[in-house]
């Protein structure tokens, strides 16, 4: 029985995923560029190769921008 | 204020059977396009190895499919051919080892190409 | 940076609706004729079990109320302003997408059949009966060939099965799609638009296909917000 309920979840899982990662607004380009292991906004597959200048840019404002305040 | 106790996995409708082949089949279906690319070091060499071995493989696969049609059609001599499999077989044999040496699978190589997925 | 959930016609709530990701209050941001569900975040979320079911349940929990249109997991923008931008650059297609879905809900379905003759991955190829000698290259073509035939064979056969469950359950939505065979089992991979009010009914086709098709393994889930059914989508950032 409980292995029934398991299964259901992880089978519900997948099909969320599915859903959820690959469907729905997509606003934003398909794949998350990482920096060392920071993860930036997703990207489109055709800027990848020349976006990690970008990411990196972006990394900095981001940074500046959400510094840990002391409040 | 939204109920916080939603069953959510609650999505199942009716008695499946078999849930356990369809866990199987869905992580196979799932996008295997590498979501997560570390753009620093030595990952994105497998990243984009993935990428570019699996464009050169649906070429290879889309100019198979070309040859087959044009041998259905009877348009071609034996010795062209003999030399598009001799061609074929070359390059496939090589895709292996491109993949062997990338420690790549097959299956890590079916880019969801929506589509052109149907191609392949 | 902020978080987008889902978009609605307008919000819900003045205050904060729930807690989202991070257990960060979840907010409306409105911008012209649609408002986005958002939450404000420190930095971009992985796609983990947990994060994933919060996202969704933020979704279902607006789904009940109003129509929703569900964003993809993991969009984030640096500031209202460029939520704002993106979304008047489509606001056209929103509107309309809001519409479509308006009181409809997402059923998914997956078949799977037994294939008795696997196709063997392309590489594998052996001319029959070749055991030693080296391949021709007419005997590589004729294999793959061969192989082709069979392979078109079978797809054949999926269409003509996955149409006889497809196409019943299609009728009692607004909209469908569906895809065959995305691995060799997966005879079908379908979603469904239905109305509320037509649940029961799909339900009760579902089972009816069940058992006049038994040797097919039907896994229905949902009701899902619906995520296949939207139209918007950039592939590219502006």
């Amino acid at each position: 029985m409980s292995q029934t309920i398991s299964r259901q979840k992880e089978v519900t899982l997948l099909d969320l995923l599915d859903r959820i990662l690959t469907k729905g607004v997509i606003l934003r380009g398909d794949i998350t560029i990482s920096v060392a292991d920071v993860d930036l906004i997703y990207l489109g597959l055709k800027v990848m190769l020349t976006s990690i200048e970008t990411a990196e840019r972006m990394r900095e404002v981001a940074a500046e921008r959400y510094a840990p305040r002391s409040s | 204020m939204p109920r916080q106790d939603l069953k959510l996995e609650d999505k199942v409708l009716g008695e499946t059977g078999d849930l356990g082949a369809f866990a199987s089949e869905l992580e196979r279906a799932s996008s295997p396009l590498p979501r997560h690319v570390n753009a620093d070091s030595s990952g994105v060499e497998q990243g984009l190895a993935k990428l570019v071995l699996t464009l050169i493989e649906l070429l290879r696969q889309l100019l198979e499919r070309q040859a087959l049609r044009r041998i259905e059609g009877g348009s071609l001599t034996e010795d062209e051919i003999e030399r598009l499999g001799q061609t074929f077989l070359k390059l496939s044999t090589r895709m292996e080892e491109l993949k062997v040496a990338f420690g790549l699978e097959d299956e890590e190589l079916n880019l969801n190409l929506g589509p052109l997925g149907d191609l392949m | 940076m902020i978080y987008l959930y889902a978009i609605t016609t307008h919000p819900l709530s003045d205050g904060h609706f729930c807690e989202g990701l991070a257990d960060r209050p979840v907010f409306w941001l409105s911008y012209g004729r649609v408002s986005a569900v958002v939450s404000a975040l420190a930095s971009a979320v992985q796609p983990t079990e947990a994060n994933v079911w919060r996202h969704e349940a933020v979704v279902e929990a607006l789904m009940a109320d109003c129509a929703v249109l569900p964003v993809r997991f993991g969009t984030v923008f640096l500031d209202k302003e460029e939520l704002g931008a993106v979304l008047a650059a489509h606001d056209g297609d929103l509107v309309r997408d809001l519409e479509r879905v308006r009181g409809r809900v997402e059923l998914g379905l997956r078949v799977l059949w037994d294939v008795d003759d696997d196709p063997e991955p392309p590489n594998r190829d052996s001319p029959a009966g070749a055991a030693n000698a080296l391949p021709t290259g007419r005997d590589y073509m004729l294999a793959r060939l061969k192989r082709e035939r069979q392979r078109h064979e079978c797809h054949q056969r999926a269409e003509a099965l996955a149409a006889r469950i497809h196409c019943p359950l299609a009728h009692l939505a607004t909209d469908s799609r569906k895809q065959l065979l995305v691995t060799p089992r997966l005879l079908l991979t379908s979603a469904y638009l239905v109305p509320r009010g037509h649940m029961a009914a799909f339900e009760q086709e579902l089972e009816t296909l069940r058992a006049a098709y038994p040797q097919l393994g039907l896994l229905c889930t949902g009701p899902w917000p619906a995520y296949s059914f939207v139209t918007t989508a950039v592939t590219a950032d502006p």
